[in-house]
């Protein structure tokens, strides 16, 4: 009988896509670094490159004993070290959902609800989404895929349906700020990637060619990325910067027949889209406690999880000020190369001395 | 955290001890008279014990059977007649015994049994026990002549093409019917009793070559382990073999039809059926498989594939579009076109209630008519119709107690849930829970709460096989017979086994 905890990589990586499109959909021009249309669109460009090489640390630690996730390499230099990572995953995960949940609100107060009282609504994502944890990883990635294929049809229906809108003089000479605010905005695009460091977790519960569906995820999402940005840039030109959530507008604008304002389905997209990456934080989060404080208390710690969430969500939101002042770029930027280069890096020594001993033993 | 709460309402609904129902074990005795008066003893003051004694050269014998159960005009043919002009019947009882068994019954279904259980259970379903003194054994043989509904048309699932039999009440006759059908010695029909006192006849039926050895032992596992006092219908034991865990879809499916469960069954899967039901269950059974019925494979691949496309539709406009249609009007105003806007929103000023209000009530009304059209007499079902059509739709809208668009959604409601009846209950009961969603927050908490209806289905795993199979994970040889149907020429030589799809124990998720 086959391994029933294992999942395929076409179904983490269909989490990992709607995960990170999710952050595109609402993607703020004001917390990025380039203005200019043509250097977005080559942000984009060179943002495959810096996920192929920011995933080379946690490609080789898997490498060394594929049945391994981190923590089982972080145990080979100290039972203590790999609780302390797992709580600390556990606490970036936390914190990657905190920040979804934050630039929901942000979207909703400013975009859906302005003269409502969000709280309640929050609270409710909160609740459902982090509870549907319980579930487990192999329903999350069922329902991903489903998603990943209902985004690419509307996501291929808006931009048919846009294509009338677009106007070539909105596109800018390339580099025309020079190549560094490019290539800064492009480590932001990598920094804002929190899935990556998911492959800490999950990569030995993966059927298929991790490496494969890596690169075939980083190429879709680039794709996909690349895709709105273009009719972004196409349709709104100029007014993309001046726009709090610019894909929200571009919706706004879109029309086929009779029906107007597509806002309502982008929107509609967005949340089932932000439901699947809750629940799967909240899944790495609790995944992450149960190595490191035992694996009895499920419940618990999703509890636990909707608790902390609801709580710093409610304080932190209800304003730009708030939400800004967690997402700034340095901080996401200093967390990823923490999570997804530095530690795996660490521990990739000791973790093929062990791989060497261990090796040397059966053979003796 | 709620652990003190379930052993509280554990502990209020425990069941109560009662004086057990079940006789005890009793061997058949020498004693034709012990038996008689056991007999007698066992049935108390019920009429339909009949007992007829004959002598047979110097000893006695008796037929027990039930009165109704058996044709006693077959019953006089094969055994009374004969046994009554009998020559050369020897003297000692067990040669008697072996004599009439071999020489003067005629008829086909014998059986020798040793206990009085046994013998309480067989006279009870219609066969007739043959008691001579001084012989530890009885000799039953079959001659019901209960009365049957005959082999009909089946009501719940109606077919344009296809077979007009469906199974009926007698799980024999259930059982032949699917035997004509499969003409392979690997169709096996396996039996058990379930039910302390109604000592219900269950059969599972399956392919021996197909089946998967794992799931038919855990069918066997869970019916086995069911208890219950009376089965008295298929429903009894769905809950036992369908999966743990809340969800408004089931892994069990339902037929009435022998041709959906022999095809079923070909594909690996297990029907059981009921003695006293025509309702047989299947397992593992799919979510896509509450959009097929056997028209799709009689009527040509395009028909085919406009009826499927046609039933995935229905089924989300029976759950979705009164929710949908609240939350447009309460919420997102904006993607009504300009002119239907103007007509909706004049319908829906004139109405005292809120839209959401209006919706839930109009669709509880729908529901208590439906369920009286089918509880009510035939006679009286006009009556239902005028009510219903008249009074509660012309009268309501020209009152202004309901929109007329509200009527609209209601009756395209309504007419979509029944082209797929599997769903009905679920579609029935989520139509509400949207219908409110949608009133309180829109289409935002339509597609939240929708996420997690889709991620629950997706988490069921029916006796190892993922209920959103073939569909995520996704298994591309099924799109031959998943919206699409091909035709017969590609669809024949694709052998489909349930057990073997993707994302199954027996096949852990494989990337396609």
């Amino acid at each position: 009988m086959a391994n029933k905890h294992q999942i395929s990589s076409t179904q983490l990586y269909s989490i990992l896509f709607v995960s990170r499109l999710l952050v595109t959909l609402t993607y703020i021009p004001a917390l990025g670094e380039v203005t200019l249309s043509s250097d977005l669109l080559m942000q984009v460009a060179l943002y495959p490159l810096g996920m192929l090489v920011s995933a080379l640390p946690l490609y080789e630690l898997y490498k060394v004993r594929p049945g391994w996730d981190l923590f089982d390499c972080a145990f080979c230099v100290s039972p203590l070290l790999s609780r302390v990572l797992a709580v600390l995953y556990a606490l970036f995960f936390l914190f990657t959902s905190l920040l979804s949940v934050t630039r929901f609100d942000l979207f909703a107060t400013s975009r859906l609800f302005p003269d409502s009282d969000f709280t309640i609504f929050l609270l409710l994502i909160i609740l459902i989404s982090c509870s549907a944890a319980a579930f487990g990883l192999e329903a999350l990635g069922r329902l991903a895929w489903l998603t990943v294929l209902l985004v690419s049809i509307t996501l291929g229906f808006a931009v048919v349906v846009l294509i009338p809108d677009f106007d070539v003089l909105n596109f800018t000479p390339l580099f025309y700020d020079g190549m560094a605010p490019v290539l800064r905005g492009s480590a932001g695009f990598l920094a804002g990637t929190a899935e990556t460091a998911a492959l800490v977790v999950i990569a030995p519960r993966i059927k298929g060619h991790l490496a494969k569906g890596f690169v075939k995820w980083t190429l879709w999402l680039t794709l996909a990325m690349g895709l709105l940005f273009l009719c972004g840039i196409a349709v709104l030109g100029a007014f993309f910067d001046t726009q709090m959530f610019p894909f929200y507008s571009l919706a706004v604008l879109g029309e086929f027949s009779v029906l107007q304002r597509l806002d309502a389905i982008h929107t509609g997209v967005w949340i089932l889209c932000l439901f699947v990456k809750l629940a799967f934080f909240t899944y790495l989060a609790v995944t992450c406690l149960r190595r490191a404080f035992g694996k009895r208390l499920k419940k618990t710690y999703i509890a636990g999880c909707i608790v902390v969430l609801g709580t710093l969500g409610v304080v932190i939101s209800g304003g730009y000020d708030r939400f800004a002042a967690i997402a700034q770029p340095e901080l996401m930027m200093a967390l990823f190369t923490v999570v997804t280069v530095a530690i795996p890096l660490c521990l990739l020594p000791a973790a093929r001395k062990r791989a060497k001993k261990e090796k040397g033993e059966t053979s003796t | 955290m709620f652990r003190w709460l379930k052993e509280a309402v554990q502990k209020e609904f425990a069941p109560v001890n009662r004086a057990t129902t079940q006789l005890p074990e009793a061997e058949i005795s020498a004693s034709l008279q012990e038996n008689l008066v056991y007999l007698r003893g066992v049935f108390g003051a019920s009429f339909d014990l009949m007992i007829r004694e004959l002598p047979i050269n110097g000893n006695r014998m008796a037929f027990v059977m039930c009165e109704g159960m058996c044709d006693n005009l077959l019953l006089s043919h094969i055994a009374v007649t004969p046994v009554l002009r009998a020559k050369d019947i020897p003297r000692e009882p067990d040669r008697q015994f072996i004599y009439l068994r071999e020489h003067v019954l005629s008829g086909t279904d014998h059986k020798e049994i040793f206990t009085m259980q046994e013998l309480l259970n067989l006279i009870m379903s219609g066969f007739v026990a043959i008691l001579i003194d001084g012989v530890t054994r009885c000799e039953v043989f079959g001659a019901q002549g209960f009365e049957r509904r005959s082999v009909n048309d089946p009501e719940t699932e109606v077919q344009e093409r296809g077979a007009r039999d469906g199974f009926v009440e007698t799980l024999k006759v259930n059982a032949t019917l699917i035997r004509r059908r499969l003409k392979t010695p690997f169709a096996r029909f396996e039996m058990l009793n379930m039910g302390d006192t109604s000592q219900t006849m269950v059969s599972l039926c399956y392919l021996a070559d197909r089946v998967d050895p794992d799931i038919l032992e855990e069918v066997r596992r869970r019916l086995q382990g069911a208890k219950l006092d009376m089965v008295l219908e298929s429903g009894y034991i769905q809950p036992f073999l369908d999966h743990k865990g809340l969800s408004f879809f089931s892994g069990v499916g339902v037929t009435e039809r022998p041709d959906t469960l022999c095809a079923k069954i070909s594909e690996g899967r297990i029907g059981v059926l009921v003695d006293g039901t025509p309702f047989a269950l299947i397992v593992p059974h799919l979510f896509v498989e509450n959009f097929q019925s056997m028209d799709d494979y009689s009527n040509r691949p395009f028909y085919a594939l406009f009826l499927r496309a046609l039933k995935f539709l229905s089924f989300g406009i029976s759950m979705l579009l009164p929710g949908i249609y609240v939350a447009v009007a309460i919420f997102h105003q904006e993607l009504l076109p300009a002119s239907m806007l103007f007509d909706v929103a004049v319908a829906e000023s004139r109405t005292p209630f809120p839209i959401m209000l209006e919706a839930l009530v109009i669709h509880l009304i729908y529901e208590i008519m439906r369920e009286a059209g089918l509880r009510m007499p035939k006679t009286v079902g006009h009556a239902v119709s005028i009510v219903g059509a008249l009074v509660i739709g012309d009268a309501a809208v020209t009152a202004g107690l309901i929109a007329a668009p509200m009527l609209i959604v209601l009756a395209v409601t309504a007419i979509s849930s029944f082209v797929v009846p599997a769903l009905y209950e679920p579609a029935a009961v989520l139509r509400f829970v949207f219908i409110v969603v949608g009133g309180l927050s829109g289409l935002y908490g339509i597609m939240l709460i929708l996420g997690l209806l889709i991620l629950n289905a997706c988490s069921i795993n029916p006796y190892g096989v993922p209920y959103s199979a073939p569909v995520t994970p996704f298994e591309k040889g099924a799109l031959r017979d998943l919206v699409l149907r091909m035709g017969w020429k590609q669809l024949g030589k694709y052998k489909m086994q349930v057990q073997q799809l993707n994302g199954s124990d027996q096949r852990a998720a494989e990337d396609f």
